[in-house]
């Protein structure tokens, strides 16, 4: 019996496979190691990106300034416990709450402009809150930063010994991120979303409330932003304003994972994120000293290529290549094929 | 027949181009009414004015009782108004059925009734339930005809039908002249911009004239197509529809 005659069992050696590779490497890394911190950060950008997705993604409202809802969220958590004690788990929602009010009074203005303009209104919003958190030192410590306290290894402080406990965490965080994609997706909004990034006229006169549901949707990226810009402090145990707002940094990197692995789908952004990821960190780790500069060529040139290869996101290589594969088995005529499940 | 919509001296200006200037008119409950006119008369905006993708300069649109003019399209078409478009605008991102189901949406909570709805509603205006393609697979004369369904998928009360039978051949024409008198027999509310006076003549229970912007003609196919004005700026005295 083959698998691929089966759809739910197809389905579910597709789900076997995912696990196993996300299993895998807390059981072959070290804890304390760099590659279960690449894998850690895998999983961060991969959810960054599963975030942005939603508003970048499905209703194809390009945003360059998810930043914005990052370093808000980092800095909610961090300030919540420094000053109140207040554990970062719950820094965690309170972050997602404000990062996502924020996406309310941004859409107010941003939500008039298309396109282009779009993403320039973004970039600015993201770009105004660094000053701003740059400027309040008397809060923020301005670009000095803020280091998070450090109150023992436990899981309601939110602090892990080496990366495990990260990992995992980051892994719940993800499937939290994509399961929220997934209802998205396949919910009201998601038909409402993919037709306003075709037409809004056309979007608004068969009934969708295209301001509604971008609303809607950028409520929720937002949100998921926010926190995991609280995992992200927890993490490295240091913010800074240049960092956690940066538009290099983040705002073009969870973009770039999405467009890399595949723009509107659920499993694109970790295709482009275990990708990305190790890419960065590879050649940032080979060429180092005179040749830094070197390396950010290479990246930068791979990423054009990788771009150029496959427009439509490595997902999309993917799926074209297995159905190309399973439209040649049934050429072959397989008699299995033939009679099906 | 009792009135569903009445246009009152409905007024358009872009910049300084009057699209639209002072336009009255009545559209009778389960009426097909047709609307005729050189390029540029304003046909096109004064459906955009009906169903809110512009907002009157001046005038009031009078929807069952209730003033329309100036609210936002997803509430018109909620009321009951919505249009297909003269340059085909489809979801093509979406599959076939996906771009009717975003219509069916309006009245159904749930995507699966959702879903069944647009697969009735593909039905009946010709295409098969279960396709899978997408509408950059489909010809001009599909491409109108998935616009008629999205739009249909809405349930409306008035339904805009903008040069859906533009490029068609004649039998194709005669496909779609039956399909619009179907819709009428479901009890929707017509108004139908067309170049193809044979069409139009045949189908239309009325038929209002526009030239630049202005109504200058409104009555029975007959009535209007025998109008002076309608002759000198459409029809020409040669047309086979002016009665020598």
């Amino acid at each position: 019996m083959n698998p691929a005659q089966n759809p739910d069992r197809l389905k579910f050696v597709y789900w076997a496979i995912l696990a196993a590779v996300l299993l895998l490497p807390p059981l072959i890394f070290e804890n304390r190691g760099y590659y279960l911190r690449i894998a850690t950060l895998v999983l961060m950008f991969a959810g960054l990106g599963g975030a942005w997705n939603i508003i970048g993604g499905f209703a194809n409202q390009v945003s360059l300034g998810h930043a914005a809802f990052f370093g808000v969220g980092a800095y909610t958590s961090t300030l919540l416990l420094k000053f109140f004690g207040i554990s970062p788990w719950l820094g965690m929602v309170a972050a997602a709450v404000i990062a996502g009010l924020l996406s309310l009074m941004i859409a107010v203005p941003t939500f008039r402009l298309r396109g282009h303009y779009f993403a320039l209104g973004t970039i600015a919003f993201a770009e105004v809150l660094r000053v701003l958190f740059l400027y309040f030192k008397g809060i923020t410590e301005g670009p000095v930063g803020l280091s998070v306290p450090y109150l023992g290894d436990s899981f309601w402080h939110f602090q892990f010994r080496g990366n495990l406990g990260y990992y995992f965490t980051a892994l719940t965080l993800l499937s939290l991120t994509c399961f929220v994609a997934y209802r998205v997706k396949v919910g009201r909004l998601g038909y409402q979303l993919r037709a306003l990034s075709n037409s809004h006229e056309a979007a608004e006169v068969v009934g969708v409330d295209t301001y509604r549901a971008k609303l809607w949707a950028s409520l929720l990226s937002s949100m998921l932003t926010g926190a995991w810009g609280t995992f992200y402090a927890q993490y490295l145990y240091f913010i800074d304003p240049d960092t956690v707002f940066g538009f290099w940094t983040f705002s073009v990197k969870m973009a770039m994972v999405v467009i890399l692995g595949g723009l509107g789908t659920i499993w694109g952004p970790l295709v482009g994120s275990a990708i990305l990821i190790p890419l960065d960190e590879w050649t940032s780790a080979v060429f180092t000293g005179n040749l830094s500069a070197v390396s950010r060529l290479i990246y930068g040139g791979l990423l054009i290529a990788l771009i150029l290869w496959q427009p439509r996101g490595l997902l999309f290589w993917f799926t074209e290549m297995s159905e190309r594969r399973r439209r040649k088995r049934r050429s072959l005529g397989n008699p299995e094929t033939e009679t099906g499940a | 027949m009792s009135e569903i919509l009445r246009l009152e001296k409905v007024t358009k200006r872009f910049g300084g181009l009057v699209a639209v200037s002072a336009a009255s008119f009545a559209v009778n409950q389960g009426e097909i009414l047709g609307i005729i006119g050189p390029n540029g008369a304003g046909k096109t905006t004064v459906f955009n004015l009906i169903v809110g993708l512009h907002k009157p300069t001046d005038g009031r649109i009078v929807f069952n009782g209730r003033e329309i003019q100036g609210q936002p399209p997803h509430k018109i078409a909620r009321l009951g108004i919505t249009k297909t478009f003269q340059t085909i605008s489809l979801f093509n991102d979406m599959p076939i059925l996906d771009n009717v189901v975003v219509g069916a949406l309006l009245r159904h909570k749930k995507v699966g009734d959702a879903v069944a709805e647009a697969r009735r509603t593909l039905a009946k205006v010709g295409f098969d339930p279960d396709i899978t393609s997408s509408p950059g697979d489909l010809g001009l004369v599909d491409r109108a005809r998935l616009e008629v369904a999205r739009a249909l998928a809405t349930g409306p009360s008035i339904l805009l039908l903008d040069e859906v039978m533009a490029g068609l051949t004649p039998t194709e024409v005669k496909v779609a002249v039956e399909m619009i008198r179907g819709l009428r027999h479901e009890g929707i509310t017509l108004m139908v911009v067309e170049h193809n006076m044979r069409a139009i003549m045949s189908l239309s229970d009325r038929i209002v004239a526009f030239n630049h912007g202005a109504k200058i003609a409104d009555g029975s196919p007959e009535e209007v197509s025998n109008h002076p004005d309608v002759i000198d700026s459409y029809l020409g005295a040669d047309s086979e529809y002016v009665k020598r």
